[in-house]
């Protein structure tokens, strides 16, 4: 089975140039990560189970999930956050964050769902 | 409009990184092949990291050391205890590159050796002989079809080079008398 990976048509790009730049290792093992987010869904395994087995991924309700740059398990806190859709198998990428923005990136995590008619 | 991506990489071009550091992300991303396929599969049986542990008789962070290793940094011995734990069999191939005529004796050698591993696996108990036989019916007829498959592409390419009217068979670059072949094999 083939997970597509989308960038959400309202990914906030002026956030991701500002955490590209100044985490390139972090980032290097956050995407390193989603590849093996990607390659597990793509082994048949849902969603739900991923989440439960694989130690970087974040339960963030309504299906939002958000995947960290572990390991270091310290040090910067980068999250992706991510929208598996099931029904269309396709990873949803909403919003690249650190710690501080935590709270508005999992709002807006979950307005995309919304709008999308998963919510 | 959502932006479909192929890969990971297509996701890091976005990100405002030079060539350099791009070049480092992919080969970052690509470094982890092999841990990656052991993180999938004890997904895929359902197991934490604190179970996997359990089962390989060694500490959480052993297991999360190897499932973030680059494939330099994994043993072939770390890699088949992983496996067994998780009730795979771990073979390493090795050969030089072989044609598609060598690949496809290969193969047939080695369909050979397990047919006649299963043959010996013969028990004198009616389900199992049943079952033996069940299986064998029904190779056979994938075998025939194979058979058929390559008679039927032979054919085609011998007519291409003269005009047949029957189908023409070579076994070892000796044409077969494919009429006298027909009633020595033919089934009773």
């Amino acid at each position: 089975m083939v997970w597509e990976i989308v960038k959400a048509d309202i990914y906030p790009g002026n956030r991701e140039k500002k955490f590209g730049k100044s985490y390139e290792g972090p980032l290097a093992n956050t995407l390193a990560n989603l590849a093996t987010y990607q390659a597990t869904l793509a082994s048949g395994v849902k969603p739900e189970q991923a989440k439960r087995n694989l130690p970087f991924v974040h339960e963030e309700k309504q299906g939002l999930v958000a995947i960290d740059q572990r390991p270091p398990v310290k040090g910067v806190q980068l999250r992706l956050y991510l929208f598996p859709c099931e029904a269309c198998a396709k990873i949803f990428v909403v919003a690249l964050g650190d710690k501080s923005s935590q709270g508005d990136d999992i709002k807006f995590g979950h307005r995309f769902i919304k709008e999308h008619g998963h919510g | 409009m959502a932006e479909a991506l192929n890969t990971i990489s297509d996701l890091a071009k976005g990100l405002g990184f030079g060539e350099k550091s791009l070049h480092a992300i992919e080969k970052h991303v690509q470094d982890r092949s092999t841990s990656r396929m052991l993180a999938v599969l004890r997904a895929k049986a359902d197991l934490s990291q604190k179970e996997m542990a359990t089962k390989m008789g060694v500490s959480q962070s052993a297991v999360s050391k190897l499932e973030n290793a680059t494939n330099d940094c994994i043993s072939f011995a770390e890699a088949g205890r992983y496996f067994a734990a998780l009730g795979y069999e771990m073979t390493v191939h090795v050969s030089r590159p072989k044609t598609i005529v060598e690949r496809i004796k290969g193969a047939y050698i080695h369909l050979t050796k397990l047919v006649e591993d299963f043959q010996g696996c013969r028990r004198n108990d009616p389900d199992i002989l049943l079952g033996m036989a069940k299986f064998e019916t029904e190779a056979a007829k994938n075998m025939i079809n194979l058979a058929s498959m390559l008679i039927d592409s032979s054919s085609s390419k011998l007519a291409q080079v003269e005009v047949l009217t029957e189908p023409r068979i070579l076994v070892d670059d000796q044409e077969l008398d494919y009429s006298s072949a027909s009633r020595e094999h033919a089934l009773v």
